[in-house]
């Protein structure tokens, strides 16, 4: 937000004098153009680490060289672009026409003095049109800015004393009082040669805000928080940088400054395109005042010393600091040639990006030893430590182990040199075998052990068989629309249900015995009278049909079969709603039943008969029976 | 005459049936034959940039560019949905070096091979290798602990657990009705619970599956708004990038409602987006 602020001002500032720029083309006097150069700023007194636009107008040519504008000490310059103002115009006057061209490019810069009083920006050389143009030197005041209340810049060193290539960091708080729209930081001392510098990693947390700060060549990641400040309360933007002196000497820090638009209140608007055109349409009527405020730091002071020629070691290569050295080889038995993976781990300084290893074949019992190849890879920082990874062979089965690997380096707090060693990692070389046909049968091969680590970085390979081109279905629904997968969570809960049901059923039959019975009592006298009766034995037929109705009785009304008649059955019919007629249906039959079974009468029945109307009797009573 | 009359209304029925099921069987507009010598081509470019990789990078992405053109082709012009093809897409566009489009085609390729160690791999790592860091918002974390079958297990793993659970409990409850023993009512219990548990687990996929629709960052950069319309101030300091995972909430003519893993919602224009599942297809 903060960037954006500061680009939309930008663009505004050079609006304005890319419009200015064109009015003086379009004033200019006609005919014949002859090529210049002029030079513009945007204002002519500013503060002490503000910017302002500054401008190369060339007339004359719209493809003039790039200007140098190194020779501009006391600035720092960013350039903002070019852009084409040719123009040209035709006027007809009493049928006269005539054209004019205009030709001319400006180039734009954005300029952040380094200090105050007036700085001249000296005479600059443009070539345009095969000439050597040049521009008028421009003054532009600088005043120094006063520290306010509300902002203060605070830079911190994170020692006073330091060696010279002893990393120190330098922390820049920005103290903020008020609302602000946009920032923007300038450090003077990142153009000090006599100083390198390094942006430290930043372990982002989601739970805070950050924000890119531009510093014109370099960038720092700044953290926002909280601070008191002489009993004030500050919200904070607070960012590092790596500080490597490069030589002795006392330093002061010069001055950073930091120009922001700051929110100082607010005022109401005036008409309606105010309001629409405005960041705050919905503000309810209010529009926010911004100021300019551009504030100073403090100059901390740095003293370096040299470091001492007394014990420096032959092979110290500017570790400065305090050191811890480690290493691993892997694998630890191998042969003659083969690589060995040796993994070296440096900790010690807070900042280690840039840190290097001395290379290993300047230690002569590596260079006995092992073949190493030229170059070392590039250092991986894991935490606090950097870890290095080189392959070496051993160049004889005489090789017994990795010999210390040796790291010189002044030690700032002993104010001594010291060497970091790693412990000796023993081998076990063996000669290279000669591989004969014995090997390749694989007959007393003794396989090499080493260990495989899985590599989590790359991809896999690509799929290659005809299954690539066999349409897919997902989701629930399409499986379940395979037949196995019906099937599967279909029957075992319709097998269990059909279970349950044909249990329940049995269970429910066997519960009540009476009743199952009295629902067999049909069938049951269907099947006794379902063999044909003997015409010429009417008694016994007469006793068969006869004994067939008592069973059947017996069973539907659940009384004891045996010899039951029509009188001891009659009331209960009647009472279950057997009608009238089917009632005197069964009186007869049990009559002509029992004459011709006891008395051997009712020879005007015949057997077949006798049985029917059991049958039709035993019908009409299923029907009636409640 | 009766009967050749039933039949012939039959064989109309038949005949129209016929042509109105053929398009269907058929959705492509590309032959069998086509589909494969596309697929062999793709492959055969494919083969061809990993040769160039080392020595010519820009021809090796050209290459890269065409096979992945071509296996989209047949994606789209043969009308065949297969994870590993959509998985052989991701690899080209990664190897292409767009993270972008290599992770919305792995993702493509996810429902379809669910189980697949190649393309969770290769979609972790094309997930490292993304500028964003979005975090999952606390909740989500929880949930996926709380409800790690939901979360870890496939949809067929988990309809088949269902499967297999609900016989046991069908087989349990079957026996139950012949022998009466406090163990086989247990049994029935636990895995009727667990049945419903999974149950409700695919239950919620299906519904989310239709509601929430995964989409991916394609370009390099693109910067989230407040609203739909160049006009609104950006929603976050950075722009997000190719990569970057989110749950499209509204889609509003050029513009899509996102909400990033971190609970985070901004709009994007939709031309800079693709989403993993299309809008038409979801059903």
């Amino acid at each position: 937000m903060a960037m954006d602020s500061t680009h939309k001002r930008c663009r505004t500032r050079l609006g304005l004098l890319y419009a200015f720029c064109m009015l003086g083309l379009l004033a200019g006097p006609a005919g014949a153009q002859e090529p210049s150069a002029h030079a513009r700023v945007e204002k002519q007194e500013v503060l002490l680490g503000d910017s302002f636009v500054f401008q190369v107008e060339v007339n004359g040519d719209d493809n003039p060289e790039e200007p140098d504008l190194s020779g501009l000490k006391d600035f720092r310059v960013e350039k903002l672009g070019g852009q084409n103002t040719s123009s040209q115009s035709v006027t007809i006057i009493n049928g006269r026409v005539s054209r004019t061209v205009r030709r001319g490019f400006v180039f734009s810069y954005r300029l952040t003095p380094q200090k105050a009083g007036r700085l001249v920006i000296p005479v600059i050389e443009v070539k345009a049109d095969g000439k050597v143009l040049t521009t008028r030197p421009v003054a532009v005041q600088v005043e120094e800015p006063a520290e306010t209340e509300d902002f203060k810049l605070r830079l911190s060193l994170s020692r006073k004393e330091c060696y010279v290539g002893e990393p120190i960091s330098l922390t820049v708080t920005w103290y903020i009082g008020k609302d602000v729209r946009g920032f923007q930081f300038n450090l003077p001392v990142l153009q000090d040669r006599r100083f390198a510098f390094h942006t430290p990693e930043v372990e982002l947390d989601q739970a805070r805000r950050y924000y890119r700060v531009d510093l014109g060549t370099e960038e720092a990641i700044a953290q926002k928080g909280q601070a008191e400040l002489d009993g004030k309360q500050y919200a904070t933007l607070t960012f590092q940088k790596i500080v490597v002196p490069r030589q002795a000497g006392t330093f002061t820090i010069p001055p950073a400054t930091v120009a922001c638009d700051a929110l100082v209140g607010y005022r109401r608007r005036h008409n309606f395109f105010d309001d629409f055109f405005s960041d705050d349409f919905f503000g309810m009527g209010r529009q926010g005042v911004y100021d300019r405020f551009v504030t100073r730091s403090n100059e901390p002071t740095l003293h370096v010393m040299d470091l001492p020629e007394e014990g420096k070691p032959a092979n110290f290569a500017g570790h400065v600091g305090r050191y811890h050295i480690e290493a691993d080889a892997s694998p630890r038995e191998a042969n003659v040639g083969d690589p060995i993976t040796l993994t070296i781990t440096v900790s010690g300084p807070e900042y280690l990006r840039d840190i290097e290893l001395p290379p290993l074949e300047k230690q002569p019992a590596f260079a006995r030893s092992f073949k190493i190849p030229d170059e070392m890879a590039a250092g991986e920082v894991k935490g606090k430590k950097k870890v290095f990874t080189q392959t070496i062979r051993a160049t004889s089965p005489n090789v017994e182990c990795v010999p210390p690997i040796e790291l010189p380096y002044f030690d700032t707090e002993k104010g001594e040199y010291r060497i970091a060693r790693t412990a000796p990692i023993p081998l076990a070389i063996q000669e290279t075998r000669v591989v004969t046909a014995r090997d390749a049968e694989g007959r007393d091969l003794a396989t090499p052990k080493s260990e495989i680590t899985l590599r989590r970085e790359g991809i896999a390979h690509n799929y290659e068989d005809l299954g690539v081109l066999r349409s897919q279905h997902h989701g629930l629904g399409a499986i379940l629309t395979h037949p196995f997968w019906t099937a599967a969570t279909a029957l075992p809960p319709a097998a269990y249900l059909l279970l349950l049901a044909v249990t329940t059923f049995v269970r429910r039959a066997n519960a009540n015995p009476e009743a199952r019975r009295a629902r067999r009592a049909y069938p049951e006298l269907q099947k006794a009278l379902k063999k044909p009766l003997a015409d010429d034995h009417p008694a016994q037929a007469a006793r068969i049909v006869l004994s067939a109705l008592q069973d059947y009785l017996g069973n539907k009304l659940r009384l004891k079969s045996g010899a039951i008649t029509y009188g001891d059955v009659e009331e209960t019919l009647k009472e279950r709603g057997v009608t009238d007629d089917t009632c005197e249906a069964l009186r007869s039959l049990f009559a002509k039943c029992e004459a011709a079974h006891y008395a051997g009468g009712g020879a005007e029945n015949d057997a077949e008969s006798l049985r029917r109307e059991a049958l039709e009797t035993g019908r009409a009573l299923e029907k009636n029976l409640k | 005459m009766k009967l050749f009359r039933q039949h012939g209304r039959f064989a109309f029925l038949l005949a129209v049936t016929a042509l109105l099921g053929a398009p269907a069987i058929y959705a492509g507009e590309l032959s069998e034959e086509q589909i494969a010598d596309l697929f062999s081509q793709g492959k055969e470019s494919f083969r061809e940039a990993n040769a160039l990789a080392d020595e010519d990078p820009e021809a090796a992405k050209d290459l890269y560019r065409q096979a992945a053109m071509r296996f989209e082709r047949i994606c789209r012009e043969g009308g065949i949905q297969n994870g590993r093809l959509y998985y052989n897409i991701g690899n080209a566009y990664f190897l292409m070096g767009d993270i972008g489009h290599a992770i919305l085609y792995y993702r493509r390729a996810e429902p379809l091979i669910p189980n697949d160690s190649l393309l969770r791999q290769n979609l972790d790592y094309a997930r490292t290798r993304r500028v964003d860091k979005l975090q999952e918002k606390q909740e989500t974390r929880v949930l996926k602990t709380l409800f790690f079958w939901h979360y870890d297990l496939s949809t067929q793993f988990r309809l088949g657990l269902f499967v297999a659970l609900l016989a046991i409990f069908c087989a349990a409850g079957s026996v139950r009705l012949f022998v009466r023993r406090g163990g086989l009512a247990w049994l029935m219990g636990i895995s009727a619970a667990l049945a419903l548990l999974m149950f409700g687990s695919l239950l919620a996929e299906s519904i989310a599956a239709r509601r929430y629709t995964p989409g991916v960052v394609l370009i390099p950069e693109v910067i989230a708004r407040k609203g739909d319309a160049e006009t609104y101030e950006p929603s976050f300091e950075e722009p997000l990038h190719a990569g970057a995972e989110f749950t499209l909430v509204e889609n509003r003519e050029d513009w899509y409602q996102i909400e990033l893993p971190n609970g985070r919602r901004c709009w994007i224009p939709s031309r800079s987006a693709g989403l993993v599942t299309q809008l038409e297809n979801r059903r």
